[in-house]
């Protein structure tokens, strides 16, 4: 039996019990989700790269010292921690990703800060880095949690977990995030090549 | 503010667990935006290079 077979929880098992290739595959097996999540927060690859690090650093440390409860499913636990050190990234670089507080944001009260030229190659360039610069200006709230919905797959109830809201702040968030996604692709004439 | 929540707990356990498109919360609308741009949201993933999962390795074996 190939380890792609083991749950996470198994190979988290094994991991503990001394087999390092264990923590391979469970690195192989979520590094796009969690690399993905900590990338879009942050913007920078590089920035990115070392976070990412930092995370499994903490991982590793935890699960050798013995320290991992079992109940708590492995992706959602390191993607706590990824984010956490975003968090605690961008209190010292003492800047928010942008506006907080964004419960009933209206993307319209941003969207005049393209300029012409930004506006106009937006328009021009049918790629999949249109919808990507469209998810760095969402509100931080509403893209985290677009971003642990559809990339970590956490449940609405994890993602309120993980972020200190109650469920239907988290829900909301996503509804906003939604539409305001749809709002400028319309404002921005877009459409997306599937 | 605090929010609280107005459903009761099978409907939170239902929201939980199943697809965005048996969540009561999101429209119709809202549901096929969502899957309109699901191709293009999995074009985004990106992975860690190979040197930062060599790091990683390494550090664990090295404790």
């Amino acid at each position: 039996m190939s380890f792609k077979e083991f749950t996470d929880q198994k190979l988290v098992n094994l991991y503990i019990n001394g087999k390092e290739s264990a923590l391979a595959e469970l690195i192989s097996r979520h590094k796009s989700r969690i690399y993905t999540s900590i990338y879009l927060l942050v913007k920078d690859e590089y920035l990115a790269e070392d976070i990412f690090q930092d995370t499994f650093i903490k991982v590793i440390k935890t699960l050798k010292a013995g320290r991992y409860n079992e109940e708590g499913k492995f992706l959602p636990w390191v993607l706590r921690i990824g984010h956490n050190l975003v968090i605690d990234h961008f209190r010292r670089e003492k800047r928010k990703p942008t506006i907080t507080n964004s419960d009933g944001f209206d993307i319209f009260d941003v969207i005049g800060v393209y300029d012409e030229s930004m506006e106009e190659k937006m328009v021009k360039q049918q790629t999949h880095d249109d919808l990507k610069k469209l998810i760095h200006l969402l509100p931080s709230e509403q893209k985290e949690v677009l971003i642990m919905r559809h990339y970590g797959e956490l449940s609405f109830k994890e993602i309120a977990d993980l972020t200190d809201v109650s469920i239907n702040t988290a829900l909301g968030r996503m509804r906003y995030a939604l539409n305001n996604l749809r709002k400028m692709m319309v404002s921005k004439e877009l459409t997306l090549k599937n | 503010m605090i929010e609280t929540s107005t459903q009761s707990p099978n409907d939170i356990a239902n929201i939980n667990d199943e697809p965005m498109s048996n969540d009561s919360i999101f429209d119709a609308s809202e549901i096929s935006f969502y899957n309109s741009i699901k191709a293009d949201l999995n074009k985004l993933v990106m992975n860690p290079s190979d040197k930062s999962i060599i790091h990683i390795l390494d550090f664990s074996r090295s404790i």
